[in-house]
């Protein structure tokens, strides 16, 4: 991204989504983070990869895999 | 053991023994995760599993047979752990390795020197159809399994038992900002393995 002194690297903004998962955000990182994933497409992304692995890791703790498609 | 009446909820019984075998991998990670050790989590494991034998009777189908599993593995741990603490009264627990450490280099390596990722991260095919396949499960315990033992059971809490963070770090004896950033790597090493691995590697 080469738009001018955009505040946080996708780096920091890759740290803070993950957190927002585990505690919450200040006011001034929920601003931060909001203004980064207007402009970046990496990292609204990552964020759905997130919400994916997630989802993945509570379908594996609960039904597990599907049956095997019989062939 | 009964006689050989070979009617219809017998069989089903013998479907189910088998099935329920399908789950021990799943379970084994689970008692590690909460016990750190993987000798133990056997032990509770085939306790849990004969304990599930034993009544599968009373598995009434309303919820998955993995969560019915679970529920009896989380006694058979609490159980267990509860045995281990009156037979070593004084066993001290190692505390928790630190994890303050700077970030290790497989992470630096994924941005670029202002910080931005390279290379840049893409959407994933159809990951909904993943979750339709058995093997992308596998790929999945596969990535688990490459975490570091502590990180790893950190995630498997937090994401697979669903545990708040607050009790994971009791548990664990971390400080909170030790158990946000062992959450962070493990969902990146992850989120790079589900790639390699699935998305970009079929
Ligand atoms: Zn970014």
């Amino acid at each position: 991204m080469v738009t001018e002194n955009t505040q946080l690297s996708c780096r920091e903004a890759a740290r803070l989504m993950s957190h927002r998962e585990d505690r919450v955000l200040s006011d001034g990182e929920t601003e931060e983070l909001k203004s980064h994933l207007l402009i970046c497409l990496s990292c609204r992304n990552f964020g759905e990869q997130l919400t994916f692995l997630r989802r993945l890791a509570r379908r594996y703790g609960t039904d597990g895999p599907p049956e095997d498609a019989p062939t | 053991m009964g006689n050989c009446k070979n009617n219809n909820p017998r069989e089903n019984q013998h479907v189910l023994f088998i099935e329920v075998e399908t789950h021990r991998g799943y379970m084994l990670r689970f008692a590690a995760a909460k016990l750190r050790d993987a000798e133990q989590a056997e032990e509770v494991v085939q306790e849990a599993l004969l304990a599930a034998l034993d009544g599968i009777g009373s598995f009434s189908g309303q919820s998955t047979l993995r969560t019915w599993l679970t529920s009896i593995l989380k006694f058979k741990i609490i159980d267990f752990q509860r045995r281990v603490i009156s037979e070593r009264a004084h066993f001290a627990n190692a505390p928790q390795q630190d994890d303050d450490s700077p970030d290790p280099e497989w992470q630096d390596k994924m941005y670029d020197d202002t910080g931005h990722w390279q290379p840049r991260l893409t959407a994933w095919g159809n990951p909904d159809g993943a979750l339709e396949q058995k093997q992308f499960f596998d790929v999945f315990e596969r990535c688990m399994d490459k975490l570091p033992d502590a990180t790893s059971r950190v995630f498997f809490k937090r994401e697979v038992m669903g545990v708040e963070t607050d009790e994971i770090c009791k548990e664990e004896q971390i400080s909170a900002s030790n158990c946000w950033v062992m959450l962070h790597r493990a969902r990146l090493a992850l989120r790079e393995c589900l790639e390699r691995n699935w998305f970009f590697g079929k």
